[in-house]
């Protein structure tokens, strides 16, 4: 396609605004320094898009370009002045040219979807589900639950994130991971246990100072909590033990974390219920390898295996007799 | 406005910042953030301040040497201002290998340290006085070994401390003044009082007349004049701006300056048999 020559002009990078409905706010210095080597050797090859709005020119594809020019000090840039679009258009452009583009974090897609809901809702008069987000914003349908669960935090924990993030990596803590991994499990705990609903923002700020401490040591523990929530209904555990171990973990004033109360609650019956999935895989392959008469195609050593297991289920019976 | 180029940047821009207000005794409009500091440099640092002496630039970076130093080095060098650059990064991100070519550029460093207090990890200087070391390498090479090593010691003072570096390398030329005129007085070229006179007499009295040496009136000439430019230079105040910024520039020249005069008065002297001796 020609560029409409009336539309492209040379501004100066201090004239353009950042979009206001971009909501990257971080970036990294390794990916802006390989593209500012490149602009300080050759310029800005492929122009910037902007509109304008009351005088000032707003970025709408070409944030990384313009924050290098004004590092480099550059006087003018190529600009392409695009018509300025209504607030759903902008937003789903930022959706479609950054996000895949750029491998967005969850924060950043997050911060805004729920507006992009919004618009969504108020122009078609009823509320997008999954696939039509997902169409419209070119995220997966998991991208957009995982921001669900981060959008459905109370607004304290957004601030509390954002302010991680800002800082260096090496001294963040808390990650969108973090968070993604707490809210899913605690939903499921909530479901299966709504007496925690009424506590469960003091439950967050629990779970947030222990992984801080160090006491809950890992983003991934969070999922053998949801596990133990789920254990009643999976594994018969008795309910009263769960809640109990649960109250455990969400507690102040101890230094119980996850993965201790979860080896000590419910991880050998976890343990033995992979185990009897496992068992029932080789009894019907055993049974079928006879039925079939492919004995003699059995190798040595699956044989051997199998007569150490012979070995411990005789000591196994002997001992249970 | 913010122009966020590293994780963590606007964290740190605001220890630092208020670090360098309590040293500095600074305002809030002291500080330019994010500002040209001229319009032939291709660096915005992440914010800077003007010294009585000196321009001072920072710039936050997620590692010891930024990539924007490499764009920016060599337009810093030609502008004819004082302007010193550091960089600022977090403690644990320091890698040696970058620390090394920061002090070969003449960029210094802060850290940001886990407490979030800050501290010098190396000293820079205005680039208009940095010499590279390869080029110093480069102007010694056929000076004697004794006074090759003496120079890089004072290359060293240099580096961090240029008008010092620069105070030390005129005594260095005194001493050796000194004792070729010994040499001289002993071979009878000259007499006893010539030991007693000051170093601008020594050469002006002495040895540029001395009929032995009438073949070498070029290089001691060069060598009068670098010590009446440079031999004092520390003790004089700039009265004006401008005196400072050649002040400061001067540094750099006269530290040439006084290598290239010792190469000529060393090929000189050798010519008479007198050799150029540092203890």
């Amino acid at each position: 396609m020609m560029l409409d020559e009336k539309k492209l002009k040379h501004i100066s990078p201090d004239e353009i605004q950042p979009n206001p409905e971009n909501p990257r706010v971080i970036f990294r210095q390794e990916e802006l320094e390989s593209l500012m080597t490149s602009i300080a050797k050759i310029g800005i090859q492929v122009p910037i898009s902007v509109y304008q709005d009351n005088g000032k020119y707003y970025l709408l594809d070409g944030e990384r370009r313009w924050r290098c020019a004004k590092k480099l000090n550059l006087n003018k840039i190529p600009a392409l002045i695009q018509e300025k679009p209504t607030e759903l258009e902008n937003l789903l452009l930022m959706y479609n040219i950054h996000a895949l583009r750029e491998q967005w974090d969850y924060y950043t897609i997050a911060s805004k979807l729920q507006r992009i809901i919004e618009l969504f809702t108020k122009e078609k008069k009823y509320n997008p589900n999954e696939i039509e987000l997902s169409e419209a914003t070119g995220l997966t349908r998991g991208q957009i639950r995982r921001c669900q669960l981060l959008l459905n935090m109370p607004p304290h924990y957004h601030d509390l994130l954002l302010e991680e993030l800002k800082l260096p990596k090496s001294k963040q803590k808390l990650s969108e991971d973090f968070f993604i991994e707490m809210e899913r499990a605690l939903k499921t705990v909530i479901n299966r246990f709504p007496e925690f609903k009424p506590k469960i923002d003091d439950i967050r700020t629990t779970l947030i100072e222990k992984f801080r401490e160090g006491v809950i040591s890992a983003v991934t523990d969070f999922r053998q909590l949801a596990k133990m929530a789920t254990s009643v209904q999976t594994l018969g555990i008795n309910q009263d033990t769960v809640i109990g171990a649960l109250h455990e973990v969400f507690a102040t004033d101890n230094m119980t974390n996850i993965k201790d109360t979860f080896k000590s609650t419910v991880e050998f019956e976890y343990d033995e219920q992979k185990a009897r999935k496992q068992l029932v895989f080789l009894t019907e392959y055993v049974e079928e390898v006879i039925q079939d008469q492919h004995i003699e195609q059995l190798d040595n050593d699956f044989m051997n295996e199998l007569k150490e297991l012979y070995i411990h289920l005789k000591q196994l019976f002997e001992a249970n007799a | 406005m913010s122009n966020v180029f590293a994780s963590g940047e606007e964290y740190q821009i605001e220890i630092a910042i208020s670090y360098f207000k309590q040293i500095y005794s600074l305002s809030e409009a002291d500080i330019h953030r994010n500002e040209a500091i001229h319009k032939d440099i291709p660096w915005r640092p992440s914010f800077y301040f003007k010294q009585k002496y000196s321009i001072m630039a920072f710039e936050i970076s997620e590692r010891p040497f930024p990539a924007i130093f490499y764009t920016a080095y060599a337009s810093i060098m030609t502008v004819h201002q004082p302007i010193i650059v550091y960089s600022i990064c977090t403690d644990e991100n320091i890698k040696a290998n970058e620390v090394k070519d920061l002090q070969r550029h003449g960029f210094g460093l802060f850290t940001i340290n886990p407490d979030s207090t800050v501290s010098k990890f190396l000293d820079g200087i205005p680039l208009i006085q940095h010499i590279p070391e390869h080029e110093f390498l480069d102007e010694c090479n056929d000076l004697p070994p004794k006074i090759k090593g003496r120079l890089r010691e004072v290359y060293e003072i240099y580096k961090t401390q240029p008008q010092s570096g620069l105070s030390e390398q005129t005594a260095l030329v005194e001493e050796i003044v000194n004792n070729v005129t010994k040499q001289m007085v002993k071979k009878a070229w000259l007499p006893e009082t010539a030991l007693k006179v000051t170093l601008a007499n020594k050469l002006r009295q002495h040895i540029l007349p001395c009929p032995n040496c009438s073949s070498a009136t070029s290089s001691i000439a060069g060598l009068i004049s670098f010590v009446a430019d440079y031999r004092n230079m520390i003790h004089h105040s700039p009265k004006s701006q401008k005196q400072l910024y050649d002040k400061i520039h001067s540094c750099q020249h006269g530290f040439r300056e006084g290598i290239k005069r010792l190469k000529l008065f060393n090929a000189d002297m050798k010519q008479i048999g007198i050799t150029l001796k540092a203890t």
